[in-house]
Parts: C-alpha cells; structure tokens; sequence
C-alpha cells in the first residue's frame, strides 16, 4: 500500500488538511466565540435584534428599575429584556407569541422576588403557564382570561448573572382576525425584596 | 506514464475530449477575439450610460459598494448599521477571491477603488468567456468561437460580469474547474476548485465531485484487485479531495479568527432577513405568485425568479441526459442552495452560473434551427441593454 514515499507524503499532506478542515469546521459549530446577543440573533435565531455590548450596556442601565413598565421602552431595551417568543411592543405591553417566551432581566443584588403583571389570552376561561427561572421549574399557574393577574415569583439568581424567566404556554390561541398565537401579555415586571420565598398568583 | 488522480470519465466527459483539436496559435486568437467583444461590450455600455469615463460609476450599485468597502477597509470585525439598512449587517457574506482581486489593482497598481472593481470583473469575465470557449470547444459539434463569443457576452445577465460584483470570477474560477476536469488535468483541477471554493458559497459543489470520483474508482479497483487496492486509491485521493474545498475553509478559518464566527458568512444572512426553506414550497409559491408583469417595471418578481429555477432545473436534467453528471450536479445543486434561501437574488444566481450561461449556448447551438441562432443573439443582447438601462436607474429587479 502506497508504495512511493511521494505518495506516501501527499497522503499525509491530505489527511492533514482534512484534519484542519474538520476542526474548523467543529469549532465553528461547538464553539464560536461570540457572545451570548450574537448567537441568539444570528446564529440560534431566537432573539429578534441583535444587541452589541455598548447597547446591553445601555439596556441593563434602563432596567436598573424597581418597576418595569414594557410599553414605554425603547427598541434596544425591549431587545434585551424580551429574549424570545414575544409579539410587537404595543402601548400597554407585549403578548406572548407561540407556546415559548423568554424574558432577560438584569442582575440585581439583594432582591429576591419578581412581581409580573400578565395579561391572559385563552379560547377557554383560563390560560396555564408554566414558569421558569434560569431552566428551574417554578410552578405552574392559571391565569383568568383577559383579567389582569400578578404572579409573584421567588427568584434566585446567581450572583453576576442574568436572570431569565421562560414561560410554557398551554394552549395559546388567536383572537379573529389576527394570525398571531396569543398566550400572555406582559404588562410590567417589579423586583421585591422579602422574606420567605413563595410562589403565588393574585388578581 | 503516471495514471491521473482525476478520472474525468467517472462524470461522462472523457468522450468530448476526443474531439479536441486546437491550432497552435488558436489560444492567442481567441483572446484577441474576447478582447474585442470586451470592448464593444463596454462600449454598448456606455452608449447607453452616455460616457465611457463615468461607466465604472454608473455600473456600481447595489452590492458593489460592499466589494469596495471589502477591498478598502478588509471585512467587518462585527455587524452594524450601514445607511439605509435596518439590521446590523457585515460583508463576510463576500467570500474573499474578488475583494482579493481589487485589492491587488488597488494597492499595487495603484488604481482608483471603483476603476479596480471594474476591472477586476471585466478581467475576470474575459477569463471566463476565454475558458467557456475552449471547453465548449472540448465537444463535438460546437466548433463556431465567433457564436461562442458573441452569445457570452450577449448573455441577458451577463450585465452583472461587468460590474463590480463576484459573478465574473465566480464564473471564471468555475469554468476553469471544469475546463480543467474535462481534459483530466489532475492539479489544475484541484487547484481551480480550491480558489473556486473561495469565491461563492456554492464554490464547495465541485469538491464532492472530486470525491465521488475516487470513491467510485476506489469501489472498482476494490472489486478487481481486493480491499488493499481500494484502500490505496482512497488513500492516493486524499490529498486532491483535501485541497477541493480548502478555499473555503481557509475564509472560515479566517472568520473565527477574525470575528470568532467560522460560519459568520451564512449566519450573517439573518440580518437581510433571509432564512431556510424547502426549495421545493419556494418554487411552487414563486410559481403561483402571478406577478410576472412586474419584470416589464422593472421590479422584483418571484414568478420570473420561479421561471428561472424551472430552466435551470430543465437544463440540469439535460446534462444528466447527457451523462455530464458533475456540470448535472454542480447546476442542480447551485439552484437548490439558492432556493432555499428564497427567491430574493435568486435570478442573478442562476442566469450568471456559468454552468448555465455555456450549456444555454450548447442547448440553442445544438437544438435551435441554425437560422434562429442570430434572432436568439439579438434578442439577448436587445434585453440585456435595457437591463443596463434600469441598472443605471437602480431598481428592485436587481439584487
């Protein structure tokens, strides 16, 4: 088997050069080195914008609120704050859009609690919700269709990172004459800090 | 003698190189005749444009200023905000061969940006005609250079080999793989491919054809001598099915180190919106979208981008016929990449491949009445000036 040392030589050249093709290639796919805005814009294609690390500066600052009120902000902190599966902003919030939503907060040290004001959009009385923090299960709520709830969440971020809530929508649905698939709305997001943590929802 | 790496006859061409019969001196005459169309060309245009001084600006639009700005500054180190766009965009979607190009006339000879671009292009389009011409000439019954040459340069898209866009060299590097294929010229070939693979994401077509060459020599050397036998041609392929693509990954390569990226150029699609989809479902809503009288406006239309693909496919289907299986391949498989990505752009990347733009000529020359061959080049030439015309006047149809 390849018998001349030339042969020999252009083999080994080749399996050389495919070798550093497939490492390209692997470290293209498992590891890019790009940060966590990039790969969810470009390359998961799960965020709806892409954000640099001057403007996640700027949105961080933004949110560095008690109380975050969805429909007044601006396009680059909406970026931020609303990772994945939501609709267009709209003056009072934002809906849920498919059966997966994703929200990106900023770390903030010392709250240990999270009051979101939701919204429920259902074809039947209730619309169920499950919540999650950082891939934690928190629980599972009811939300009343169309009222207004505040689901209360204890949260437990570690300490430097951002917190994600992701929500699992039941059964979401669309209203006539929008192809859209409802599930909650977002109205405002506060940080708490208190004693005991629990899991609870309140109209 | 050594027996080649490449056995062209694995893909149906070793019977047109039978027919090759050059004169000496033949090549030299040829360029003199592309020059020559070259010239006339440019000069059409610039009928049409009013000035021949002002021709590399009024033919730079559209993508063009991405090149430019390739060649000026080297490739983004992160998307951003350009003028006129919304989403954050970066040029590495430009594969590096062409921006190489006018840096080299730009740099070292000195020339002005937009002036290197355009001779860049039409450099590239002089090779391209010059090796389409000598490998149409590979096959029996197509022996007429003036009719290649004219109908070349007449081609209805053949507008954007002028400008300063990647499809002159992506069609020159194509057809000089081919050409080099077809006469079984083992290294050229290869290295053809490999700066080929650098031009355009479809550039990597060819490298499977090299490989399925040594897989299929591999499996009858296999079955006539044992495994030991099959091994070795495996093992002898190696190096060629290596070098193929290595253009390609030289520019991922390039990539992650540069932006940290390596697929950073099929990623970056994203920012103009563009997605995957079943070629399929985007052929048949570009059939039914009924919007053919757009293209007398001017403006983009998915049917005549549908209409495209289906000539395409066609023409695919008759090099399959003609057992020229790696031009069938490398034709079919440039059409479905681009499909996927929707119909946007789609026409400029099928009537500019250069597998097309020679086999439409083959396709004319061969089944056409002879007669109809000057109404035919007429035509072509009548509609690619008005292209020129709207070119000039940019509208949505070119993208």
């Amino acid at each position: 088997m390849l018998r001349s040392l030339r042969s020999r030589i252009a083999a080994g050249l080749g399996f050389a050069i495919l070798l550093f093709e497939a490492g390209v290639t692997l470290a293209g796919v498992i590891h890019p080195r790009v940060d966590q805005y990039y790969r969810d814009y470009y390359i998961t294609r799960t965020r709806p914008c892409w954000l640099t690390p001057a403007k996640a500066a700027a949105a961080r600052a933004a949110l560095a609120v008690d109380t975050i009120k969805v429909g007044g902000l601006d396009p680059v902190t909406t970026c931020f704050l609303l990772e994945d599966g939501w609709s267009f902003v709209e003056p009072w919030g934002v809906w849920s859009q498919g059966r997966h939503a994703a929200l990106e907060l900023p770390y903030r040290p010392g709250d240990d609690r999270v009051v979101l004001t939701l919204r429920a959009f259902s074809t039947s009385a209730w619309q169920a919700v499950t919540v999650f923090e950082n891939h934690r299960r928190v629980g599972r709520f009811f939300l009343a269709k169309r009222a207004v709830t505040r689901l209360q969440l204890p949260v437990q971020p570690a300490t430097g990172q951002d917190l994600e809530i992701s929500f699992v929508i039941r059964h979401p649905g669309s209203p006539g004459g929008d192809r859209r698939l409802l599930g909650i709305g977002l109205v405002s997001i506060a940080w708490q800090s208190t004693g005991a943590p629990t899991a609870s929802a309140g109209h | 003698m050594a027996r080649p790496l490449l056995d062209s006859s694995v893909v149906g061409l070793a019977p047109a190189t039978r027919a090759l019969n050059l004169q000496p001196g033949a090549g030299a005459a040829l360029a003199l005749l592309i020059l020559a169309a070259l010239a006339a060309k440019l000069l059409l245009y610039a009928a049409v444009a009013g000035s021949i001084m002002q021709l590399p600006q009024d033919l730079c639009v559209w993508d063009c200023n991405w090149f430019l700005n390739t060649a000026r500054l080297g490739y983004d180190v992160m998307p951003h905000i350009r003028s006129g766009t919304t989403h954050d965009q970066a040029d590495w979607v430009n594969f590096p061969i062409f921006p190489g190009m006018i840096v080299l006339l730009f740099r070292f000879g000195r020339l002005p940006l937009g002036l290197s671009g355009f001779i860049a292009a039409n450099l590239s389009l002089g090779v391209f005609v010059y090796f389409a011409v000598k490998y149409l000439e590979l096959f029996a019954g197509v022996k007429n250079r003036l009719a290649m040459v004219l109908f070349l340069f007449a081609f209805p898209y053949g507008i954007y080999f002028s400008m300063t866009y990647t499809e002159s060299t992506y069609a020159a590097l194509g057809m000089m793989t081919f050409y080099f294929f077809a006469r079984g010229e083992e290294t050229r070939t290869v290295l053809a491919s490999a700066l080929f693979s650098a031009t355009r994401v479809t550039g990597v077509l060819f490298a499977p054809v090299i490989a399925a060459g040594y897989l299929r020599r591999a499996w009858v050397a296999g079955r006539k001598s044992g495994l030991a036998a099959a091994a070795e041609t495996i093992a002898g392929g190696l190096l060629p099915i290596a070098l193929a693509p290595l253009g390609l990954f030289l520019f991922m390569f390039y990539l992650y180190l540069h932006t940290g990226d390596a697929f950073g150029f099929l990623h970056i699609q994203r920012a103009w919106n563009r997605s995957e989809h079943n070629p399929v479902s985007v052929l048949f809503n570009g059939i039914f979208a009924n919007d053919l009288g757009n293209v007398t406006r001017g403006q983009q239309s998915r049917s005549f981008a549908a209409l495209c693909a289906i000539a395409g496919l066609a023409l695919s289907g008759r090099l399959l016929l003609l057992k020229h299986y790696a031009e069938a391949w490398f034709l079919l498989a440039s059409i479905l990449i681009a499909l996927s990505a929707g119909l946007l752009s789609f026409p400029r990347y099928c009537l500019t491949n250069p597998i097309f733009v020679v086999w439409s000529f083959e396709t004319v020359w061969n089944l056409l009445p002879r007669r109809l061959f000057i109404a035919v080049l007429l035509a072509c030439l009548a509609t690619q000036l008005w292209l020129v015309h709207l070119m000039m006047h940019p509208y949505a149809f070119f993208i």
